[in-house]
């Protein structure tokens, strides 16, 4: 259990459990947690602005 | 200026590619999604689970702690790589490119095997350890995080050099030129106009193999167990 990461999570969750309420759940806090990184991301580097300086 | 029929044409064109994505990508993952709504339960009910209950949280916690320090440790080794890949010439230049890039051309799954055969409890990194007399019996590295680790810092540290690279190539030779003329010292000069000046492709690197780390699962799947 302790090298278990998100992803191996959802695919236990389709695959194991047939699960998939939960799978899509997890897959939206992780979809979440990558946009969440990008649009701070994006705060601090300016992502889009013509010319980062 | 754009004609009518250019316009028409673009969108032609740009019709097939956009109706695939969206047949083919986006209404799947849709579909997929909107399932974790549907329990009978309630809509959010499998979200508080999952955010509630210890086990589940544990793993997002421990996917985020490996994710930084995956994140960490590329950018350390990337970094030097990338210094080393700005000042090397002709074909020390193309030895430390083809370095980076050739893992790339090779499939993730394959690299993630050849780490198994490395990690195993019988394997040449423990044998060479016992043998050395580093330690007394082989380690656990396989199906553990550092065997995670090892195998996701190796994926993802070209990730993180490409980035460096490009914002070292685009610093002004002119202020190194001042720095030196201006009597700063190889050190003075790397902290004061290196480092600043290529921190936006530090943290564009460190974004990009954060983000990787974030929803990697061939390598975590294979040596994590």
């Amino acid at each position: 259990m302790n090298a278990i990461s998100l992803s191996m999570l959802i695919q236990q969750f389709v695959t194991e459990q047939l699960d998939w309420t939960r799978a899509a759940a997890a897959s939206i806090i992780l979809f979440g947690t990558v946009l969440l990184v990008l649009a701070i991301s994006a705060r601090f580097l300016r992502i889009g602005q013509s010319g980062a300086r | 200026m754009q004609t009518r029929r250019e316009t028409w044409l673009a969108m032609l064109t740009l019709a097939l590619p956009l109706g695939m994505v969206l047949v083919a990508f986006v209404w799947p993952v849709a579909q997929f999604l909107s399932q974790a709504f549907q329990s009978e339960a309630g809509p959010l009910a499998p979200f508080a689970q999952l955010l509630t209950v210890g086990v589940y949280r544990k793993i997002f916690v421990n996917t985020m702690g490996l994710a930084a320090v995956v994140t960490l440790a590329c950018v350390l080794i990337a970094y030097p790589v990338a210094f080393a890949l700005h000042h090397a010439r002709g074909v020390w230049f193309r030895v430390i490119l083809y370095c980076v890039l050739f893992p790339l051309w090779v499939s993730v799954l394959v690299r993630t095997f050849s780490w198994i055969l490395i990690l195993e409890r019988n394997g040449p990194l423990n044998r060479a350890l016992v043998g050395g007399g580093l330690i007394d019996e082989p380690l656990k590295l396989l199906f553990s995080n550092a065997g995670v680790f090892l195998g996701m810092v190796h994926v993802l540290v070209p990730y993180a050099v490409l980035p460096i690279y490009t914002s070292l190539s685009r610093i002004d030779p002119h202020l190194l030129l001042a720095s030196d003329g201006l009597g700063a010292t190889p050190v003075q000069s790397f902290r004061r106009v290196w480092l600043p000046l290529s921190l936006p492709g530090v943290a564009g690197g460190a974004g990009f193999v954060f983000l990787l780390s974030l929803g990697f699962f061939v390598t975590p799947a294979l040596l994590g167990g």
